[in-house]
């Protein structure tokens, strides 16, 4: 499974049993990541196809025209955008819940994670810049990082609590 | 209402009274129009406190939004902003003409619709704001993405919510109320040139809607 072949430009579209549950996703890839991490909390039987994403096969493309992963497809269902793919397994598959019952406590996740993504770009542009702009880029990403370094001791072990 | 001024940089913030849903907004932002669609097609009592973006309160970054964006919502100690947050937020808290499905399936759809859809938006401003040689690629990538729009709206019915307009109609709603005003600044028909029969029909259809006519622009 972390060693499985990643399927290119020139493959044949792996086929899918009836009823199984497939994640197209990518070995390095932190936004597929997600979708595994919710996969393996909640225990969810499924299969992993891992997509060469510097060379997509048609097939892929046709079923995530965004050409990006994770995607999950079952029989006739197809679910991309890996914050739609980790909700949509939460609200599909009962057990181990991860998202919060109070609406409120579940917008201040998000508004987290909306932050959190910011953050990931000031981290790639950190990362890209040159080695002049590189300590004010640092300094961007570390500002950021207070604010979750003051969420952790307000919230307990985890971001979400006690787990 | 829609002639309420701004708050400004230097401004005080004003008191919020015990109990009373505040939005923070803006007359002409797209983003809070989709929170006060919610606002208004469930019937929420609010107070609107507009804010000018231009030259934004201090008291607006340091206490309600640090992103310093609208909308936001604030209810007693209750801070919310992101404009998808908000209008999920007050659909969950507000019952009565729920606006997401119950389905886990087609509430992924919706939103994946409305991720689409910000393709439409992006060349939607490159036609607004964009350099003039990347005018045709914008214009012809928009028109594309409206055929797709049509023929999916075809598939759902009389609204992208099927039968009645849900989220994802008040999420998509405030940037088709401005095409035509796009339409007449960059000098060409997108949504009324007869190929997009559908959404044309689609956009007189909400333009009905007590909610969309109780919160459009006075432009």
């Amino acid at each position: 499974m972390a060693t499985a072949k990643a399927f290119s430009a020139e493959t044949n579209f792996p086929a899918l049993e009836a009823g199984k549950l497939r994640v197209y996703s990518m070995r390095f890839c932190p936004y597929a990541q997600r979708s595994l991490l919710v996969l393996a909390h909640k225990n969810i039987p499924h299969e992993v196809v891992n997509v060469n994403l510097k060379n997509k096969p048609d097939w892929f493309l046709q079923r995530n025209p965004f050409g990006k992963v994770p995607v999950l497809e079952q029989d006739d269902k197809i679910v991309y955008e890996s914050l739609i793919c980790s909700d949509y397994l939460d609200q599909t598959y009962p057990g181990n819940k991860l998202t919060p019952d109070d609406p409120y406590r579940l917008a201040q996740d998000k508004i987290l994670v909306e932050h959190f993504d910011k953050l990931t770009v000031d981290f790639y542009k950190a990362r890209q810049s040159q080695p002049s702009e590189i300590p004010a880029a640092i300094e961007k990403v570390r500002q950021q990082l207070a604010r979750f370094d003051a969420e952790i001791k307000r919230r307990g072990d985890y971001l979400g609590g006690d787990k | 209402m829609p002639s309420q001024k701004a708050f400004s940089s230097g401004s005080t913030l004003p008191p919020l009274e015990a109990g009373t849903l505040r939005i923070y907004s803006m007359r002409l932002c797209p983003f809070a129009e989709r929170t006060r669609l919610v606002l208004a097609h469930k019937n929420i009592p609010n107070e609107e406190v507009n804010i000018n973006l231009t030259k934004k309160p201090e008291w607006f970054m340091e206490e309600i939004n640090p992103l310093g964006k609208v909308p936001a919502l604030q209810k007693d100690d209750k801070i919310i902003y992101e404009s998808g947050v908000c209008s999920d937020y007050l659909d969950q808290v507000y019952p009565g003409n729920k606006l997401t499905p119950d389905d886990p399936y087609q509430q992924a759809k919706d939103r994946i619709l409305v991720e689409h859809f910000g393709q439409v938006t992006t060349q939607y401003y490159k036609l607004l704001l964009g350099k003039p040689d990347g005018y045709s690629a914008a214009a012809e990538t928009l028109n594309k993405l409206l055929l797709e729009f049509d023929k999916e709206l075809q598939k759902r019915g009389h609204f992208f919510g099927g039968e009645k307009p849900q989220m994802v109609d008040y999420m998509i709603w405030p940037w088709f109320e401005r095409f035509p005003a796009m339409e007449q600044l960059v000098n060409q028909t997108f949504l009324t040139d007869g190929s997009k029969t559908n959404l044309a029909a689609y956009v007189n259809r909400m333009s009905d809607i007590p909610a969309v006519q109780s919160v459009v622009c006075p432009w």
